[in-house]
């Protein structure tokens, strides 16, 4: 049974109840909320999963809800409550709740899952092809990220690039697609079908909206995907199409310092990002129009490989090796 | 004075278009080094030796005079080594 | 446990932590629950390394383990900072000619212990002789170790009341380290003689410096009793009491005459060193709580010499066995709370002339709730400052 064949009662239900459960890629979530205001976005955003068993094992329990009696009723504020624990978060206006339930959430799969390493960039894929879309906030990424994924490319997640080391082949977490202010405006007009959940204004990062998983990328939840393209994309009004190639030794530190837990997995995760950047031909990507820079992904996945491969793995007192093979 | 690699440092090399990058398991510090330090983290692996030696070494690798210049900037990259751990000084 | 449970039973988290090998057979419900009691009182880790030692990992649900494996990368990633941030010290202290030796968790995990495994350890703790103290912060200093930032009072609190350096953190790579000339502060009832620690080091197994040493098995047990049940902090509790429980199987095992030695100068020891009652209480709760097989004649000696008047023991069970681990249930967390509370003022009246206690009390309640760092991975400056902006 899917989320979207439930109905609203049903759905309002299971939130104040045992909660919503969703499987996002590799996790099970298990989502409520006692705020009534959260059931229709919910309902709507998460339409295209099915529905998991109650029996089930839950990898996070994400809850959304005033925390004690004094904040329901003294207060306008909510909080969360992971796990069944209130972190030490600050509790938050009850306005902004869908925004906090969705961050929640990626702070679940940001923080916790290490048996994987996480990268913080987006992740497309088209034709057994994936690319990774690495980016500061602001620079674009989920924007392009949202386009792509309205355009045939199938969404891996809008906000982390997961991979099992020793492996390199990325794993999908398909989540509602988080934009920011301008961005909203842009994708509604790029694709005026696009099913989005309410804007809230007045977050730190100003008014967020977010887009409903498609079917399809929630089907292929489980599908991992060879990278192919590392492509640091920055949008820039007025300027033309421009790719630059960028060194893979550079990449790699960029890559490492954002991501969310390299320095956790230690060696093992150095190893698997060197792997990853190896297999990947890695650019810079300014674009002023969204079209042309779909346009440019489009084309390039096509093409062979072009960037060299590692030259050098030499370990402590064993003398230099030959090229490893690569682990693709 | 003569340096060495700080034993059981475990470095991981990887080098493309002559970028190289090298990670160190112990401190979890990933290093960029432009070619002169490389080619100098490189040849302590392995061998005790002084400044000198080190010059002697890095000129006739990449063609240069070893001169004082030379000599200076390679004992920046000794003490940033030594500092970050990836070296030690071993007593004559 | 030796009977399976029916499946909607609770699952009692010290059982599990004595014997995992019911584990394989819990529900779905069941691991829901014991999972979120292991993050509350931060056992995971231990939980999972216990896991792995009985070999169980293949029998239990992949998406079950998966996150016993990510509680066990943290803990691996802490032992690799902890051995690091010691390299360093002995790299700064090495020369200096006075004895440096290794406390608590650094100690465990540099000589590789059991108490070390599973383990989230967030600080190095180290002793130099007293009278060493300052060359000690010299050269610590000179190697980019500074004082933390601590406001005017949490100073004079270290320096002038606990006799003690503050906290130094290191200016690049943020470890926080604390240098000690003693176990317990000066200013408390109990005083260890700091000179019979010093006389009793033993060398750490694989570091091979004279200077560089650990407390030895019966003083390193005595210190972690006195840190649990007498320093302020027992948000950790639980994880104290593995400790011990560790630190007491491997010095107590097997019958020979090295174990035998240790049972028999345990309970003097503490006497000598003024913590018998600490001691007490250690072996009460982890016998009782955890089933450390210590030998009956020690717990006899031990309550000759350390328990207190009744009916303090009773009360003390009562709050310790609350206080250590939360209900099972997500209901009723005021009684652990209270309990929790208790246990926190009574240590602190130890330590402090009462006059003084209420004021520090009232300060560390304000701070606690400001404070907002989870005890999960180690984060780099990087990873710190990234955080920062993703949770604007």
């Amino acid at each position: 049974m899917y989320i979207h064949e439930l109905s609203n009662t049903d759905v309002a239900r299971l939130l104040r109840g045992p909660g919503v459960r969703a499987r996002m890629g590799p996790f099970v979530f298990g989502m409520k909320t006692s705020l009534s205001q959260l059931v229709d976005p919910i309902h709507l955003l998460y339409a295209n999963y099915p529905l998991e068993p109650e029996e089930d094992f839950i990898d996070f329990e994400v809850a959304v809800s005033p925390r004690s009696w004094r904040e329901r009723w003294l207060s306008r504020n909510a909080s969360f409550i992971i796990d069944g624990e209130v972190p030490s978060f600050p509790s938050f206006e009850r306005s902004l709740a869908l925004p906090m339930f969705e961050w929640a959430v990626n702070w679940c799969v940001f923080t916790r899952p290490h048996q994987y390493l996480i990268l913080h960039s987006a992740v497309v894929e088209r034709n057994g092809h994936a690319v990774i879309l690495p980016g500061q906030p602001g620079a674009g990424k989920s924007t392009l990220c949202a386009g792509l994924s309205l355009r045939g490319w199938r969404l891996l997640s809008d906000e982390v690039c997961v991979m099992r080391p020793p492996c390199i082949d990325l794993i999908p977490v398909p989540r509602p697609i988080g934009l920011k202010e301008e961005s909203i405006n842009v994708i509604r007009a790029f694709e005026p079908g696009v099913v989005m959940g309410p804007a809230t204004p007045g977050t730190r990062k100003g008014t967020v909206a977010h887009i409903q998983v498609d079917a399809k990328s929630v089907a292929a939840g489980q599908v991992s995907a060879k990278p192919r393209l590392i492509v640091f994309p920055s949008y820039r009004a007025g300027v033309g199409l421009s790719l630059e190639p960028i060194s893979k030794a550079q990449t790699l530190l960029r890559i490492a310092q954002d991501a969310f837990n390299f320095s956790v997995l230690g060696a093992q995760g150095f190893d698997n990002l060197a792997a990853l950047v190896d297999a990947s031909d890695c650019f810079a990507l300014t674009y002023s129009s969204m079209d042309q820079a779909i346009e440019k992904l489009n084309e390039l996945i096509e093409l062979e490989p072009t960037q060299p491969k590692n030259e050098m793995t030499h370990h402590n007192n064993s003398g230099p090796r030959a090229n490893a093979e690569v682990m693709a | 004075m003569s340096w060495t690699l700080a034993p059981n440092a475990q470095l991981q090399w990887r080098s493309w278009e002559g970028e190289t990058v090298v990670y160190h398991p112990p401190s979890g510090d990933t290093h960029i080094l432009h070619p002169l330090a490389a080619e100098i983290l490189r040849h302590l692996d392995g061998h005790t030796i002084d400044i000198a030696q080190l010059a002697a070494h890095v000129a006739q690798t990449f063609d240069l005079q070893p001169d004082e210049e030379l000599h200076r900037q390679i004992e920046y990259c000794i003490n940033q080594f030594t500092n970050l751990g990836l070296i030690v000084h071993v007593p004559d | 446990m030796t009977t399976p449970l029916k499946t909607s039973q609770p699952v009692h988290l010290l059982d599990a932590l004595n014997d995992p090998s019911s584990l394989p057979s819990l529900s779905g419900p069941q691991w829901n629950q014991l999972i979120r009691l292991t993050r509350r009182t931060k056992s995971m880790a231990k939980l999972a390394h216990r896991v792995s030692a009985a070999g169980l990992d293949d029998q239990l649900d992949p998406r079950v383990l998966d996150h016993l494996l990510a509680s066990r990368a943290v803990a691996n990633q802490h032992r690799r900072v902890v051995s690091w941030e010691a390299d360093r010290v002995i790299a700064a202290l090495g020369d200096a000619g006075y004895d440096l030796i290794f406390l608590k968790g650094a100690a465990y995990v540099l000589s590789d212990m059991s108490a070390g495994h599973g383990r989230l350890i967030s600080d190095v703790d180290i002793m130099v002789p007293k009278v060493n103290i300052d060359d000690a912060e010299l050269r610590l200093h000179a190697a980019g170790w500074v004082p933390m930032k601590l406001d005017a009072y949490d100073q004079r609190y270290y320096r002038q009341w606990m006799h003690e350096l503050p906290p130094l953190r290191h200016k690049a790579r943020k470890g926080v380290l604390d240098v000690h000339h003693t176990i317990l502060p000066e200013s408390g009832r109990l005083r260890p003689d700091p000179a019979k620690l010093f006389a009793a080091a033993i060398p750490i197994p694989g570091i091979h410096h004279p200077r560089v040493k650990m407390l030895a098995p019966a003083d390193m047990i005595l210190h972690s009793a006195a840190h649990l049940f007498q320093d302020g902090d027992l948000a950790g509790g639980l994880r104290d009491l593995l400790d011990l429980d560790d630190l007491l199987r491997a010095a107590g095992a097997g019958d020979d005459e090295k174990s035998g030695a240790f049972w028999r100068s345990l309970v003097s020891r503490g006497k000598e060193l003024d913590l018998h009652r600490p001691l007490y209480y250690a072996l009460r709760f982890t016998s009782r709580l955890l089933r450390t097989p210590v030998p009956q004649a020690v717990l006899d000696e031990s309550s000759r010499t350390g328990k207190p008047m009744a009916p303090v023991p009773m009360i003390m069970d009562l709050l310790a066995d609350r206080a250590f681990v939360p209900d099972a249930g997500q209901g009723k967390r005021w009684g652990a709370s209270l309990a929790r509370w208790m246990l926190y003022v009574r240590s602190h009246w130890l330590r402090m002339p009462p006059l003084l206690l209420a004021q520090h009390l009232g300060k560390k309640a304000m701070r606690r709730f400001q404070k907002v760092e989870d005890e999960t991975a180690v984060k780099t400056k990087e990873e710190k400052n990234v955080d920062a902006k993703r949770l604007a």
